[in-house]
């Protein structure tokens, strides 16, 4: 009787475990995720999103659609019309031009965003949508680049049709005055146009904003004569600064938003994350390749030093 | 002198402080050399403090975290020490690219720290403590490696330093020699031209001395500088100017006793003319340095001036004034002596000197010597005209006894001329002698003939006879009127002769007589003035003489007719031949009158003529001959005849 | 000659010092506060002038922040330290020490605040706004750059304040607190006010960039407390020369070196504020974990 009572109990259990798990892969979501190509800022934090997606329970009931377009806006709206027309429960939108671009399809879906650059996006903001944003202290850039260097002219690497860019640079142009350096305008359309850009200045420093652009125009600089920081990390061109969100972070954030949504919640609920989490990586060997002073301050304050 | 000798001692004093200041300079910059290199060396230690302690606190760096406290101060110590050593390099060094070295290890040294103390108050998490401690680290490799680099570096230019301060220190060495080489050649040449300086003012002195010595009298040393050696120049000066004045007044007496000496000899000199006063007045002149001085000669009962004899002094009158003066010199002053009347003293405004001429105590002139040039006459004078008076005296006695000595003379030439006379007259016998033979021959043949022909009777014969008789009468005919040529004192009548043309004109004449012996003619010409003489006489001389040359060379040879200037004056022809020439036992002889030595063709009155010719022009002939060699007769014939002008002219009417 | 002896007099007694000195010397540990360096350079002159006047050798020992600040006092056998607010608390409950005196800064100050702050673009603008967020404190042992701020939270009524913020970490510095924020590692930071005066005097855009939004009391700063070993007369000497130190030329070129006007009399009494702040934070002294 007794063993009677188990096995209706283990066969009870079994059924029920098998129902519920049925009932979910009914309800089985999909989320577009638009991830601009050559940008591996965005490959590492879709990295840690996945993995933390797979550290969830919910994790088997999602299917991804990845789109991976050029980052040019023609490429990432064609992209968002994709996972529109594909009628994805969540668009998932890595960087803020694939964010402003997706905004501006109006999809129903909930756009969660990660990666953006907060002042870029007021504009667009929709109650549906909600994410991970940052505000890059650009005034921490110019004082470590000044306290490695006297700098007198920078040179700001931007992507006029990219609006975060565009705000960095407004930023940075707000700021340098402080500590009377120039700054001269780098605009490039296309990552080949940093070459031309760059010919006739003579800058002590180079920033290169968020754009992706002028990120794929890093790669160019690899052993650049002059420091450069950068507002995105790329590790291969080593920019001696680097400050950027940190990726697990955003990810994490963004996996927090995503599962209270496929838990139900509606973007609006959501309060958008922008709490501070930013990496600060100094390559130090490109320092003293430069014959850059190293500051104690960038030392202890770095969370990443590489050489 | 004091000032020159103070500035020649400052000089050298500056010389050697100069020296000195070198010297100190070279010495100094030597041992700054050297300290460089030893501060170098020094700094090389720190360098290597440097490392050792950059090296310690590395190994501390390890050891932070695991161990407690101690170990902290102990680095803190050694990262002071490190930064003192760096700050000590910093302060010493001063190349740019050093500095800029050197800022770059202090730099890092900065960064260091700044790890270090990062490293060491960081408390964080362990993650972040690693880090710094790696970057720590990697800080003080590089550090290390900087300041090794730096010293392998700064070793090299240690190196090439201390070569450059050794270096330095040798050519110190060689500038210090040099220097005090220089120094001492500088402070001797300072020294040799001081001492010039004084020796050559001593110099002038010493010449000056000396020329004194060498008789220089009255030698001034003229003293360029203004010093203690002008005082003693001019003490100098004044020595020699007094032993000049001392010398001259010496001198001066002598010249008047030279002076004296000088009318003695005019005194002693005495000639035919008798005194010669007037040259005596000039000496007395000189003597006594007076302008005038008179002369009186007794004579009769009086005193005669000598020069022109208008002033006239009466016997009584200087008779006395002798005896007034004591027969002695005396200094005449107007109205000073008594008993003067003649009115030529009262001319006598200025003291004057009388001298007194005796002959054996008997006053026989008088000299008065006047107007004394400078000053008046003095005892000096005195005694010179004392002397002078005695020398007059004798010198007057001299006189008579030298025209007594002409007379005599005279005489004896009247005997001589006496006896030439009667010598003549013997001469004249026996040319007479010789006259009438050499007649005698011709007439006896004359008669003898003219005594055949009356006999005979051919009359070829007779005109045989005849013509002998012609030939004898025409050599006597020829011997009278040689005779006549010889004895005939015939006046020369002179024109102006071209004696080169006069001979080339004897040549023509005697061209063919020569050209028949075999004689060549050798003409020597040479610039000859136009000469005053008897044209044809002279033809008659040259003419003879080459005659005489023609017979000496009767095998032939050379006649050389040779003209030129024998002196002012004179001019020459000589006649030069290759005869046989002339002994000399008969060479004495040849101008005597009818002296021959061809016996049938001369009369033996040719050259003797010739002599006589060449006499009246005031010339001369000379022979040189020797025998068997030739003979040369030289006639030496004057340009010009003045004193035969006008007799010239007189005498023409008496030539034939 | 009797110049001679006392010459000779004098140099025994001088040597006789000197070895004496040796003997007996007196440590005081310094807790870092800024690049070491530069602290034991403004320390060196002071304990050079205390050997000179106590004719005592005076060294001063970094202590590093490393393991239990208590123990390694114990450990090094020191006779003092100088110490922050809370670490003389701490050392006063748990060693006996007594303070001493306190240095005056030049802006006439001897005491501390600590500051909450945000980056002025951040939005944060009261308590509320500081929800989910990062904070970045200093180190649990300090009063300006944690307890103040654990104490102000508590005031305003958050019971839990470690879990009031999405995160919370200890910088171990005042400096890197401050920074922290300044990069947006941190959305909030607690710091001591003379470190962030100071970093804003070096750098003034700073001051545009930073907002604070709350401000601790003034609470006594660096104090030299000495071990109860130590025994009384020495002590007040040391409490004597430093509080002096103004009246003698020497000792305000010390002084000028040093970066104070004077030294000033400290007393347990001074702290009173300090265990007040440790009430409000719920932290008993005797037991509390600062490691």
């Amino acid at each position: 009787m007794r063993q009677f009572k188990l096995r209706l109990l283990i066969l009870i259990l079994a059924f029920f475990i098998f129902f519920i798990k049925e009932s979910y892969a009914i309800e089985k979501k999909t989320i577009g995720v638009i991830l601009p190509s050559n940008v591996p800022y965005y490959e590492e934090i879709h990295t840690h999103f996945l993995k933390k997606m797979e550290a969830t329970i919910l994790s088997g009931q999602i299917d991804f659609l990845i789109q991976k377009p050029f980052p040019d806006p023609i490429a990432l709206s064609n992209a968002a019309r994709k996972l529109i027309a594909h009628n994805v429960d969540i668009i998932f939108c890595y960087g803020t031009e694939a964010t402003i671009a997706t905004l501006n399809e109006r999809p129903d879906q909930p756009v969660i965003y990660v990666a953006v650059y907060t002042p870029a996006l007021e504009r667009y903001r929709t109650k549906n949508s909600t994410g991970v944003e940052f505000k890059t202290p650009i005034s921490s850039i110019t004082r470590y680049l000044n306290s490695m260097k006297e700098i007198k002219v920078i040179g700001v690497v931007y992507n006029p049709l990219e609006s975060d860019s565009l705000y960095q640079l407004n930023e940075i142009m707000k700021c340098c005055p402080y500590y009377k350096i120039n700054v001269v305008k780098l605009g490039i359309k296309k990552p080949s146009d940093i070459k031309q850009v760059i010919r006739d200045v003579s800058a002590d420093a180079l920033i290169f904003t968020t754009s992706s652009i002028a990120n794929i125009a890093l790669l160019d600089f690899r052993e650049y004569w002059v420091p450069v920081a950068s507002l995105l990390p790329r590790r291969e061109a080593k920019p001696v600064i680097s400050l950027y969100p940190s990726p697990r972070k955003q990810a994490e954030k963004a996996v927090a938003i995503i599962q209270a949504i496929l838990k139900g919640k509606k973007p609006y609920e959501i309060v958008r994350d922008s709490s501070a989490d930013m990496e600060l990586v100094f390559a130090i060997g490109e320092a003293q390749r430069l014959n850059l002073r190293i500051p104690a301050d960038l030392l202890t304050e770095a969370t990443e030093v590489i050489h | 002198m004091k000032k020159r000798l103070i500035i020649s001692m400052a000089l050298l004093f500056l010389l050697f402080s100069t020296g000195v200041g070198i010297t100190i300079y070279y010495i100094y910059k030597t041992t700054t050399d050297l300290e460089t290199v030893i501060s170098l060396h020094r700094v090389e230690i720190i360098r290597q403090n440097l490392v050792i302690n950059t090296q310690t606190v590395q190994t501390h760096l390890y050891t932070i975290g695991t161990a407690f406290g101690s170990e902290l101060d102990v680095i803190v110590e050694h990262v002071s020490d490190l930064d003192r050593s760096v700050q000590s390099c910093k302060s010493c060094h001063h190349s740019k690219e050093l500095t800029e070295k050197l800022n770059r290890v202090s730099d890092m040294v900065e960064q260091y720290k700044d790890a270090l103390s990062a490293l060491i108050t960081t408390t964080a998490n362990r993650e972040r403590i690693e880090r710094l401690r790696l970057v720590a680290i990697t800080l003080g490799n590089t550090l290390l490696s900087m300041v090794q680099e730096m010293a392998f570096t700064a070793d090299q230019r240690l190196y090439a330093k201390t070569v450059k301060a050794l270096k330095d220190i040798n050519n110190s060495k060689i500038i210090l020699f040099l220097t005090l080489s220089f120094a001492f050649f500088a402070a001797l040449t300072v020294a040799i031209v001081f001492t010039k300086q004084i020796t050559k003012s001593m110099g002038i002195l010493i010449n000056a001395t000396k020329e004194l010595k060498a008789g220089k009298l009255g030698v001034t040393a003229s003293y360029p500088y203004r010093d203690e050696f002008r005082d003693l120049s001019e003490a100098f000066n004044d020595m020699s100017i007094t032993l000049k004045k001392n010398h001259d007044e010496l001198l001066g007496f002598t010249k008047r006793l030279s002076h004296l000496y000088r009318a003695t000899i005019p005194l002693y000199s005495l000639s035919e003319e008798g005194m010669p006063y007037n040259e005596l007045i000039g000496v007395v002149k000189e003597l006594f340095d007076a302008t005038d001085c008179r002369i009186f000669i007794r004579d009769n009962e009086r005193f005669l001036d000598i020069a022109g004899k208008e002033i006239i002094l009466p016997e009584k009158e200087i008779e006395a004034l002798h005896l007034y003066y004591r027969k002695e010199p005396a200094i005449f002053t107007l109205g000073s002596a008594p008993s003067i009347k003649t009115s030529f003293f009262d001319s006598i405004n200025e003291p004057s000197l009388l001298i007194w001429i005796k002959e054996q105590e008997r006053l026989s002139g008088l000299l008065i010597v006047m107007n004394k040039k400078h000053g008046s006459f003095d005892d000096t004078d005195l005694s010179i005209a004392a002397i002078l008076s005695n020398l007059l005296s004798v010198s007057f006695m001299n006189v008579k006894l030298m025209e007594d000595l002409r007379n005599r003379m005279r005489e004896l030439q009247q005997t001589q001329e006496q006896l030439i006379q009667a010598a003549k007259l013997a001469a004249l016998g026996e040319m007479a002698s010789n006259i009438a033979h050499e007649l005698n021959n011709p007439l006896t043949s004359i008669i003898g003939f003219s005594e055949l022909s009356q006999e005979e009777s051919d009359i070829e014969t007779i005109k045989k006879d005849l013509k002998i008789i012609e030939q004898e009468s025409l050599r006597a005919k020829e011997i009278v009127n040689q005779l006549l040529e010889f004895a005939r004192k015939r006046a020369i009548n002179i024109v102006e002769v071209n004696i080169n043309l006069l001979l080339s004109e004897i040549l023509k004449l005697a061209s063919l007589q020569l050209k028949h012996s075999d004689i060549d003619v050798i003409e020597e010409f040479g610039q000859v003035p136009i000469i005053q003489a008897d044209h044809n006489q002279l033809k008659q001389v040259f003419l003879n003489l080459i005659n005489n040359s023609i017979h000496a060379m009767e095998k032939g040879g050379t006649l050389v007719l040779r003209t030129g200037i024998m002196d002012n004056a004179n001019i020459y022809v000589d006649v030069e031949d290759t005869g046989h020439g002339i002994p000399p036992d008969i060479l004495p002889r040849i101008f005597e009158p009818f002296f021959t030595t061809k016996k049938e063709k001369g009369t033996g009155l040719g050259l003797s003529i010739s002599y006589r010719i060449i006499e009246g022009h005031n010339g001369r002939i000379d022979v040189h001959s020797e025998v068997n060699k030739g003979t040369r007769f030289r006639v030496i014939l004057p340009v010009r005849q003045p004193s035969l002008q006008v007799s010239h002219q007189q005498s023409q009417d008496q030539s034939l | 000659m009797r110049l001679l002896v006392l010459i000779i007099s004098a140099l025994i007694l001088c040597f006789s010092t000197i070895s004496f000195a040796a003997e007996r010397e007196i440590l005081i540990g310094l807790i870092p506060e800024e690049n070491i360096f530069r602290q034991m350079d403004r320390y060196k002159p002071l304990s050079e002038y205390l050997t000179f006047k106590l004719g005592m050798k005076t060294r001063f020992t970094i202590l590093s922040r490393y393991g239990d600040i208590i123990d390694r006092f114990v450990m090094r056998n020191l006779d003092g330290a100088f110490f922050g607010a809370f670490t003389s608390v701490l050392a006063m409950e748990k060693l006996g020490v007594e303070p001493v005196v306190r240095p005056m800064d030049l802006d006439g100050t001897s005491s501390a605040e600590g500051y909450i702050f945000v980056r002025r673009d951040s939005n944060i603008k009261d308590i509320k706004d500081m929800k989910g967020k990062t904070i970045a404190f200093v180190d649990r042992a300090t009063a300006t750059g944690y307890i103040f701020a654990l104490a102000y939270f508590k005031e305003h009524g958050i019971k839990n304040p470690l879990n009031y913020f999405k995160e919370y970490y200890f910088t171990g510095s005042h400096d890197s607190a401050l920074l922290s924020v300044l990069d947006g590692r941190a959305d909030i930071g607690v710091a001591k006010n003379k470190i962030i005066k100071e970093r804003i005097k070096k750098d003034p855009v700073m001051q545009q960039e930073i907002l604070i939004i709350a401000r601790s009391i003034a609470l006594p700063d660096v104090t030299l407390c000495l071990s109860k070993k130590i025994d009384k007369g020495l002590k007040e000497r040391i409490r004597d020369i430093l509080l002096k130190m103004d009246k003698d030329p020497e000792g305000r070129k010390v002084l000028e070196r040093f970066g104070a006007l004077r030294f000033i009399a400290a007393s347990k009494e001074d702290f009173s504020i300090v265990y007040n702040l440790l009430k409000k934070a719920d932290i008993e002294i005797k037991t509390y974990k600062y490691r």
